[in-house]
């Protein structure tokens, strides 16, 4: 198709060829550099010692590639205006749904006891597309929230007089959103996926609470999801040892405990400087899974606390430039799609830091451009893609 | 009733948009603030806690479980002789360990799980053992000593990770075993460990000397003496490791090299302790001695320890195992006495604290073990004090020569006893020596004579020179244990004097003899004795050197000179004649000494060479020889018990091979010379003068038969063996021997007599017996031909001569 000259092209297709935001761009170019030289040297010994695997770059050289294609994606998703997002929403969260129940069909795959991956030519987690479908849908249908009109029922009837009530409570507007978030909720936990479970809905609270939901329903929904949670790790054993093993991990270092303390001794070993790239001992096998949701640790081992803290510092920026696109962008579509995938990404940072250090209990969520994992990747960079994307239709600042 | 629920008045639609789009800016902004600041604050703090609070904690836990700290073991030092012949020395050995309990971690259980994680636990367990199986036959076959059914237990033990399954693997083995390793991939739960062994090449040669190592180290001996230099400094390889106790492959390895020990160069020499150790034991079989020997040799003129031998003697190698046979026999004895004893006071226990006989028995013999082994350990030569006897009369009379008290021409008279402080002392001839010079009362071992020589001297100047010849101290020779000698101190009474003036009653280490004898022959001089020479480093550079340090100047260049003249006569005529041997002029002293316990001699000889200019001193003694009946001076060998005769012989013998290795030039007197024994050259076919120089480089005379310029015939033919100076007779021309002669008869005739009366016959004689020292009175006894007989020209006849014994060395005195 050839292209349009620019006289051709609508308000709306000229403004969708804008410049993307450089600072988000290179900060997410900055951050996946980091992350693939130091996914390679935390998979390195992994890969040397393993003898299934043998060869050293086995990691490197996938993660590579599928970054290459991630960041080519990211670029064409970029082009896309995102206007189009906006009807794609609802066929997207079908599609995943779809996805997701495809996981229990011969399709699927289960690793460790837990079927959440889905094999179709490459093996990919169908949570990943419902996380950023289910944002899509939520931004698509809130952004039209102030046109929408308050719907009324008879008053002379009870039901009426109830639906009204919820109505005026701003209950019943939620229902749809309920109604989603629950079936999608409903399939990552059937894969017996808590992580999935707890980005998807994070994803989507972000966006209701962007849209202006009454804040009483987040409090009170924080409320029962926190006392339901409370509960559960009073009342189940199960979650009980999991509390103490992370309130003292030593305790069972060469147990269950394992992976936190040696995770604690990498961070502890790299002091301020650390001990310089490529010389931690930590992934020497001591270190479980040093290449996926550990390998922060590495980070910090290798560059120390300074260079801990300055990924963390890119990470917070990147976020922050996440939001300032979301606020400037050019309508409250683009604001919530990006506060949707922002916060997604700066929980899963958090979560991700948050366990290595043990200030939270072992969740097992995988850092953004540094874990490996190949869809992943490629599905981060296509959200990244997309706020790229959105950031091409921010206006101009005006000049005086 | 209807009621239009609008409280308040409907906003405009731009309104509402307006509205919404600040509430989603501020809470977009809140959420900015939370996500995007607020939870990085807490990650950073905790960051913080963990790599910079916690960090020398975290670090030292980390490095523990990092770092692989091997001990590398540091070579032992060598011992080398004098001339750099490896006498000790380590090698590598190896240790074989299984870890059982990484054997079953090696096999890996997710291969036996069905897609459910169900464990397939028979093919599982049958892997385990099929593992199991191909190290145990393997190892079985590798190592024949292996216990099998020992090792599958071992293999049971699957928490262990550390079984010793064999040590001292020779490199042989080791190869083997690490093929066997490669091949089947084990090395995962079965490697070798190196570590050392001590070896020593010449098995028993100098062992006291040498000592052993045992798990500890250096035990006895240099070993143990110069532990420290020679066991060198560990060193130490930090590297890291992965969690499966493997180096890294990127290992930083922290390298404290181990620093080698130190090498010791003796001064040695294995070919005289060789010597000195098969001349003692050949006199040990030959006077069936009971309680073995000692031989020192030294170098008189610097204090350098030449050999040093004990017996009984054990193999360093094994120095557990006795193998002496006397030894043997004492263990026997002696278990029955201790086990005698346990059983007395085992029958005074109690009933439940008894123990069995079969116990007693193994404790009665374990303790009889410990207590041989000890005694073979011991250098006698350092740690046993023995009464020296008429040996130390040599140190007498250097004392009474320095100070004047004698000379030469004194003369004393020997009734064969001498009464003193109420004391009758009985010379070893109790017919008494009669009238006789000082170098014939010092050839007699005249002990009447010494008693007033000790006198002369008188007790203050005698034990002034008792300590200046380091009698009452300790040499300081570098080997552990040394003991030193008990006597009466400085207040010696009369008879102690005239006792200890012909060396009793006192004891001495035969090191402190030796090295006081030295100072009686060296020009005055004692040396401190020692036996390291130097001790270098692994690449040959010299730590520390030794050198012969001189105590002090005991008597002076000439009054030694003179003692050494008159020894040299106890040899050449005296008492030690048995020493003597033909072309080297040796002198010495014979001793033997009654010990308080009953029925135990030590008899001994001090013998140096040469005379002249003394280069080797010699102490045999010779511990118990056995009596042939109890009380009896005669020896079940049918030798007399005493140093003359026993000790001399083998000591002169001994003295002869050490100045023969050494390359001393023989200087033979013309007696001498014919009791050499040469064999002829081969001269038929060389002109006259060839014939002649030839012959008189083999110490041959000649004469020539008949004329012309070339030998045609000689005899004796060459190859023949005839005594030295003999006449060979060379046939000119035409002229033939004769075939045959007719052997006259020499029985009773003296030397010379005979020597003629077969030359005139055309015979050769070869003179033989005990001694080769033939004095006036030694007559012919036997000859090997019987007289009358036709025998060719040229023969050489075997004359026995024999000296009759004038013992005189044996020392005892009686109260009377």
């Amino acid at each position: 198709m050839a292209r349009k000259p620019k006289r051709d092209l609508t308000v709306e297709e000229q403004l969708a060829r804008g410049p993307m935001d450089l600072p988000f761009l290179m900060l997410v170019m900055i951050l996946l550099g980091i992350g693939l030289i130091m996914m390679f040297s935390a998979s390195y010994a992994t890969a040397y010692y393993d003898n299934k695997v043998g060869d050293p770059l086995y990691y490197i050289k996938r993660q590579a590639l599928f970054a290459v294609v991630g960041v080519a994606v990211m670029y064409v998703v970029s082009k896309i205006n995102y206007q189009t997002f906006r009807w794609m929403a609802l066929p997207a969260l079908m599609f995943s749904i779809i996805l997701l129940l495809l996981v229990f069909t011969p399709l699927g795959r289960s690793h460790n006891g837990a079927r959440r991956w889905l094999y179709l030519g490459v093996e990919f987690q169908p949570s990943e597309i419902a996380k950023i479908a289910v944002i899509l849908f939520f931004a698509a249908r809130l952004c039209k929230r102030d046109s929408r009109k308050p719907r009324r029922y008879k008053n002379r009837t009870f039901t009426g007089r109830m639906l009204n009530r919820l109505e005026h409570i701003g209950f019943l507007e939620l229902v749809p959103y309920i109604a989603v978030l629950g079936l999608v909720l409903a399939l990552v936990l059937l894969e017996r996926h808590m992580s999935g479970t707890i980005l998807v809905m994070v994803g989507a609270a972000a966006v209701l609470f962007a849209a202006g939901i009454n804040i009483w329903w987040f409090i009170g929904g924080g409320a029962a999801a926190g006392s339901l949670l409370l509960f559960i790790m009073l009342a189940t054993p199960y979650m009980n040892a999991r509390i103490q093993l992370w309130l003292d991990p030593w305790a069972q270092r060469q147990g269950d405990g394992y992976q936190t303390t040696q995770s604690l001794l990498a961070m502890g070993s790299g002091g301020l400087l650390g001990k310089g790239l490529g010389n931690s001992v930590q992934k020497m096998l001591y270190l479980p899974e040093p290449e996926n949701d550990f390998v922060f640790p590495i980070v910090v081992e290798e560059l120390g606390y300074i260079g801990g803290a300055v990924v963390l510092i890119l990470f917070a920026l990147l976020i922050l430039r996440g939001y300032w696109l979301a606020l400037h962008a050019r309508d409250k579509f683009g604001t919530l799609t990006i506060v949707g995938i922002i916060t997604l990404f700066a929980t899963q940072v958090f979560l991700n830091i948050a366990v290595v250090t043990n200030l939270i209990p072992n969740t097992g969520i995988s850092l953004p451009f540094f874990s490996y994992g190949g869809t992943a990747l490629m599905i981060q960079l296509a959200e990244m893609g997309m706020i790229l994307s959105i950031s091409r239709q921010i206006p101009a600042p005006k000049h005086d | 009733m209807y009621k239009q629920p609008q409280s308040e008045p409907r906003k405009s639609a731009a309104e509402r948009s307006r509205q919404s789009k600040r509430m989603v800016f501020r809470r977009s902004l809140v959420l900015m603030a939370v996500f995007g600041l607020g939870l990085f604050i807490p990650l950073l703090i905790q960051l913080w806690n963990i790599a910079i609070g916690n960090h020398d904690k975290y670090q030292s836990m980390a490095i523990e479980q990092q770092l692989m700290d091997v001990t590398v073991s540091a070579n032992r030092g060598e011992i080398l002789d004098a001339n750099g012949e490896v006498l000790a020395m380590s090698a590598t050995v190896y240790n074989l360990i299984l870890a059982p309990k990484d054997l079953v971690a090696s096999v890996n259980e997710n291969k036996f799980k069905d897609d459910d994680g169900n464990l397939d636990e028979d093919a599982y367990n049958a892997e385990i053992q099929r593992k199991r199986d191909v190290v145990v036959n393997g190892l079985c076959e590798l190592l024949p000593d292996l216990d099998r059914e020992k090792l599958e237990q071992r293999m049971e033990k699957t928490n262990s990770q550390y079984e010793v399954l064999a040590t001292q693997i020779e490199e042989q083995d080791a190869k083997a075993i690490r093929a066997f390793i490669e091949e089947n991939n084990t090395s995962y739960y079965l490697y070798l460990t190196p570590s050392t062994k001590r070896y020593y090449p010449f098995g028993s040669l100098a062992s006291q000397v040498l000592g052993f190592v045992n798990s500890e180290g250096g035990a006895y001996g240099l070993e143990a003496w110069y532990e420290d230099l020679l066991k060198g400094v560990p060193g130490r390889v930090v590297t890291g490791k992965t969690a499966q106790n493997v180096e890294m492959y990127n290992s930083y390895s922290n390298y404290i090299d181990a620093v080698n020990g130190y090498d010791l160069t003796l001064t040695l020499d294995a070919t005289i302790q060789s010597y000195a150790q098969q001349e003692l034991e050949k006199g040990i079989e030959m006077y069936d001695v009971q309680n073995g020997g000692f031989c020192l040799v030294m170098d008189p003129q610097t204090g350098k320890v030449l050999a040093m031998a004990s017996s009984p003697n054990f193999d360093p190698n094994n120095y557990s195992v006795i193998s002496d046979s006397f030894l043997l026999e004492d263990v026997e004895t002696n278990t029955a006495t201790i086990y005698q004893q346990l059983k007395t006071e085992n029958d005074a226990k109690s009933a439940d604290e008894q123990l069995t006989d079969e116990e007693l028995q193994e404790q009665a013999q374990s303790q009889a073990k410990a207590a041989a082994r000890e005694e073979q350990w011991s250098n006698r030569t350092v740690k046993e004090t023995y009464e020296p006897g008429s040996t130390f009369k040599a140190l007498v009379l250097a004392a009474a020569l320095e100070e004047g008290v004698i000379s030469e021409n004194d003369t004393f008279d020997c009734p064969g006893y001498y009464n003193i402080g109420g004391w009758t002392i009985h010379c070893s001839k109790r017919s008494g020596h009669g009238h006789q010079t000082l170098a014939e009362a010092v050839q007699n071992s005249c002990n009447p004579a010494f008693i007033q020589i000790g006198q002369k001297l008188g007790a203050e100047k005698f034990y002034e020179y008792f300590q200046a010849f380091g009698m009452t101290q300790k040499t300081g020779i570098d080997l552990p244990g040394e003991e030193k000698g008990v006597n009466w101190g400085s207040n010696m009474g009369i008879v102690d004097l005239a006792v200890a003036s012909f060396g009793q009653r006192f004891n001495v280490t035969p090191i402190q003899m030796v090295t006081g004898f030295s100072a009686v022959i060296n020009g005055g001089n004692l040396y401190q004795p020692y036996v390291v020479q130097k001790v270098t480093d692994s690449e040959g550079n010299i730590v520390k050197e030794n050198s012969s340090t001189l105590v002090r100047q005991v008597v002076s260049e000439q009054t030694s000179q003179r003692a050494r003249a008159i020894l040299e006569t106890v040899v050449s005529e005296g008492g030690g004649s048995n020493a003597y041997q033909a072309g080297y002029r040796i002198g010495g002293k014979t001793g033997s000494a009654e010990t308080l316990e009953d029925g135990r001699t030590i008899v001994s000889f001090m013998g140096f060479a040469p005379a002249d200019d003394p280069k080797v001193i010699v102490l045999m003694a010779y511990d118990t020889p056995k009596e042939a009946s109890p009380g009896s001076s005669y020896g079940t060998c049918g030798v007399y018990i005493s140093g003359g005769a026993m000790a001399a012989p083998r000591a002169g013998e001994l003295i002869a091979q050490i100045l023969d290795y050494m390359g001393v030039e023989k200087q033979y007197t013309v007696e001498e010379s014919a009791a050499t024994t040469v064999t002829t050259p081969q001269v038929t076919g060389y002109t006259v003068a060839d014939a002649a120089t030839r012959l008189e480089k083999k110490n041959l005379k000649y004469r020539t038969v008949g004329t012309g310029d070339v030998v045609t015939s000689q005899v004796p033919a060459s190859n023949a063996a005839v005594p030295g100076g003999s006449t060979v007779i060379l046939y000119l021309g035409d002229a033939a021997p004769e075939e045959t002669t007719t052997v006259p008869n020499v029985v009773g005739m003296s030397y010379e007599g005979a020597k003629n009366a077969l030359e005139a016959q055309g015979l050769f004689m070869q003179a033989a017996g005990g001694s080769t020292f033939y004095s006036e009175s030694s007559k012919a006894q036997s000859q090997s031909v019987a007289a009358g007989e036709s025998v060719a020209t040229g023969t050489v006849v075997e004359v026995q001569f024999s000296t009759p014994v004038e013992d005189g060395v044996a020392d005892f005195y009686e109260i009377t």
